[in-house]
């Protein structure tokens, strides 16, 4: 018999995805774990199943309290008719009373001087993460991703600080793809908490934001990773990171603080690599918008200590 | 060339502010400098410092605080008016549960309570006078915890009513709770009613003389009663001693009952006193609250230590304490619980959260013990699954197995104790706690009881503070 779940938020690049599948070429599931699970789209969008609150524009909230991994099974189909979603024979979702969330980062025009004031967020945000539970992230000098990291900090962030640097930046980007372990390994998501803070700010530093080749990311990770990789690249942001550059373009010191806090529990390791990312991104673009030099100091607080600066 | 410098003064050339405060020792860091190959520029190579010192600092401080919590020996040890044995408590002042708060901002069963313990006192005729007297600013509001005292739901300790002193033996702190009403229309969930001020007169009148006299009976013999091992049998007799306490209050009675007769009080007055505690399974709540507030007490105020002290709920805000930033509250709105419905009554009618009962959580038992007291999902809701899986849960926030309070279920592993601030931000996974529920309005009383989770956004608040303080 199948069972009906009721979708309470649809994110907009879902529902995008989802409306242009044709009846002829469905998605189908890639992966599912006991609260959420993934799907690929005929046109090649990831969709993400969730029963956590979390919005995001790719992101279907459901009010559900089920195990996904005993209802949806991996290379099920998938296919949405009208105002319905029908996977495999027996889960049908409905979207009839789902909620519309749109993603939109507008930093501000130039960053005022309140921008300085993030710079001791940076470093309250630092402490936190050097005394919590580090095991397997980038901050773990025994992680497989750790010194690969501390490289690309080396070679790639901190020359970003000057203009023209873009293409040894992405050189660096580029070897710590698919770096580490998880499901979606470390390097990655600090990459991917780097570029969506970096090119979040992209405008108000008078720099280009830096895009990766998504066929090169496909090539060197996870399907997965690299689509959410790629979404944040685009920024295309869920609500805690969005919330993260709001209160930033702020300068608003506690959110700050708080914001980067609440990544931390994401997936086993992923918050707190994303958390990384954006940290390092947010001390770079302080250091380009007021000629600072404080990378370095935060990716040594951070733990990242094996650095060769130049 | 090869150079060692301090952090601090490492920080301070890279135009840091510096870390001046001493609150931590610093570490030394080896800066290497060479010349750049094939380049003018001078490059700097950092290897790796010391491990984390502050780390280390931090779990010795969490060690010594958990050990301390373990070794707290709270013992009953005496009884008498709040005015006369908690210091500091004066005429026209109210303590209650949960962080501070105001009048204005009260929840409708704390305003009840508020109110019950005006008229109690004497202070007003009825609601509308005892309302009016709030309003006024005339009584002063204060936390129990401010006074090392913890009331369980509005947990109104007014000056004239009797409470139950403990004494911590191991570590000399003294803590404090008001005695049971029972279930139903009560006080302590926001009823007003005279049938309500009449049994809290007959409890300061009755029930709080015989306890008075059974108390002086019991210390011709021993210290007094010694709530530990009360406990530690409980939990393994089907108690999770917080929302029930069946087995503690019959094991409680066993051991005074003998001193009730000794008393030389009239025969009525022992039986109406017995009768009243063995017809309330939560007669032992207040005692078992007291002590969990001493074991935590002892664990607080422990410098660098990010073990939480106070975990409560005033009905309209939650709140905790970590040991090692003294008594700084950190808030989040209370939170609704899930539970199980008194007839006529839903969802709907439901205050968020009060009481300061999660002390029990706090100190190891309570809703952390889920597991050894499956009868209580009939109380609470839930599965026995659920109340496994809880306790399960729990031990990921927590430092360390309790020594002494133990689970037969679970192969007599210790309950999860001493919950650790670092853990829940870094998990997302907060307390989660056994409740009872009271009605929104003021004078209703008791509605459910249910199962509830603490906010995390306080303890994000408290890991700022803490980085603050420690870290730079």
């Amino acid at each position: 018999m199948p069972v009906t779940l009721q979708a309470k938020c649809i994110g907009s690049l879902a529902l995008k995805a989802l409306s242009t599948q044709d009846s002829t070429a469905d998605g189908q599931v890639v992966n599912t774990f006991s609260n959420s699970f993934y799907s690929k789209t005929a046109t090649g969008e990831l969709v993400f199943f969730t029963n956590r609150p979390l919005r995001s524009p790719i992101t279907v909230n459901l009010d559900a309290t089920c195990d996904f991994e005993h209802l949806v099974k991996p290379l099920e189909p998938l296919s949405a008719r009208g105002k319905e979603i029908r996977i495999g024979a027996d889960t049908i979702i409905e979207l009839g009373s789902a909620s519309l969330y749109e993603s939109r980062v507008e930093p501000a025009g130039k960053l005022g001087p309140e921008f300085t004031r993030i710079g001791t967020s940076l470093r309250l945000a630092s402490f936190v993460l050097e005394i919590i539970d580090t095991h397997q992230s980038v901050l773990d000098p025994h992680a497989l991703a750790h010194s690969g990291v501390e490289e690309f900090v080396s070679d790639g962030v901190i020359r970003l600080r000057r203009k023209g640097t873009e293409e040894q930046f992405r050189d660096a980007a580029l070897k710590i793809v698919g770096l580490g372990s998880g499901f979606t390994p470390s390097g990655d998501d600090t990459l991917g908490g780097f570029l969506a803070t970096y090119n979040s700010f992209a405008k108000t530093t008078e720099r280009a934001p830096i895009l990766l080749d998504s066929g090169l990311l496909e090539e060197k990770t996870s399907w997965i990773s690299a689509r959410l990789l790629d979404y944040m690249q685009r920024l295309i942001l869920d609500e805690q990171l969005h919330h993260l550059i709001d209160s930033a373009t702020k300068g608003d010191q506690d959110a700050v603080v708080i914001a980067l806090q609440a990544l931390l529990p994401r997936g086993h390791t992923s918050g707190i690599d994303i958390a990384v990312g954006a940290i390092l991104a947010l001390s770079l673009i302080q250091d380009i918008a007021f000629e600072k030099e404080e990378t370095e100091v935060i990716a040594r607080a951070l733990g990242l200590r094996d650095l060769v600066v130049s | 060339m090869e150079v060692l410098l301090h952090d601090v003064a490492y920080f301070a050339q890279s135009g840091t502010p510096a870390l001046t405060s001493g609150t931590r020792k610093l570490s030394v860091v080896k800066i290497l400098l060479y010349s750049g190959q094939g380049s003018t520029s001078r490059r700097k190579s950092v290897t790796s410092r010391n491990p984390s010192q502050i780390k280390d600092e931090i779990e010795k401080a969490n060690q010594q605080a958990v050990e301390r919590m373990m070794e707290s020996d709270p013992v009953w040890v005496d009884l008498g008016l709040a005015r006369k044995v908690i210091p500091g408590v004066k005429e026209k002042m109210l303590l209650h549960a949960g962080p501070p708060i105001e009048w204005d901002r009260m929840a409708g069963p704390m305003k009840g309570a508020v109110m019950g313990a005006a008229i109690y006192e004497g202070w007003a005729r009825d609601g509308a006078e005892a309302e009016k007297l709030a309003k006024s600013g005339q009584i002063t509001f204060v936390p129990n915890h401010h006074h090392n005292a913890a009331g369980p739901m509005a947990g109104i300790i007014s000056p004239n009513m009797p409470v139950y002193v403990v004494h911590d033996r191991e570590y000399g702190n003294d803590t404090y709770s008001n005695l049971n009403e029972g279930i139903g229309k009560v006080l302590r969930y926001g009823a007003y009613s005279s049938e309500v001020i009449q049994r809290l007169t007959w409890m300061r009148e009755t029930l709080a003389t015989t306890l008075e006299a059974v108390i002086k009976e019991i210390k011709k013999e021993k210290d007094g009663v010694a709530m530990k091992p009360i406990i530690i049998q409980a939990l393994t007799m089907g108690d999770d001693c917080h929302n029930r306490y069946n087995a503690a209050t019959s094991l409680f009675l066993r051991e005074i009952t003998p001193y009730m007769i000794q008393t030389g009080l009239d025969k009525k007055t022992v039986i109406d006193s017995f009768n009243f505690m063995a017809q309330n399974n939560f007669t032992l709540l207040n005692l078992g609250m007291a002590s969990g507030k001493a074991m935590t007490l002892a664990a607080h105020k422990i410098k660098y230590s990010t073990i939480v002290t106070v975990l409560t709920r005033n009905g309209t805000d939650a709140g905790i304490w970590v040991s090692g930033l003294d008594n700084e509250w950190f808030t989040a709105p209370a939170p609704v619980p899930k539970g199980v419905w008194f007839p006529g009554y839903s969802e709907k009618d439901a205050n968020p959260d009060l009481g300061d009962s999660a002390i029990t959580e706090t100190a190891g038992y309570g809703g952390f013990a889920m597991a050894a007291a499956p009868g209580i999902v009939s109380w609470v809701g839930g599965s026995v699954a659920y109340a496994i899986e809880n306790t399960q849960k729990m031990y990921e926030i927590t430092e360390t197995k309790h020594k002494y309070f133990i689970i037969p279920f679970l192969d007599f592993q210790g309950t999860p104790t001493g919950v650790d601030l670092r853990k829940v931000v870094r998990t997302g996974i907060t307390p989660t706690i056994n409740t009872g529920i009271a009605h929104k309005e003021a004078g209703i009383g008791q509605v459910g009881a249910g199962i509830v989770s603490f906010p995390l956004d306080m303890f994000k608040q408290a890991l700022k503070t803490y980085a603050q303080k420690y870290g730079i």
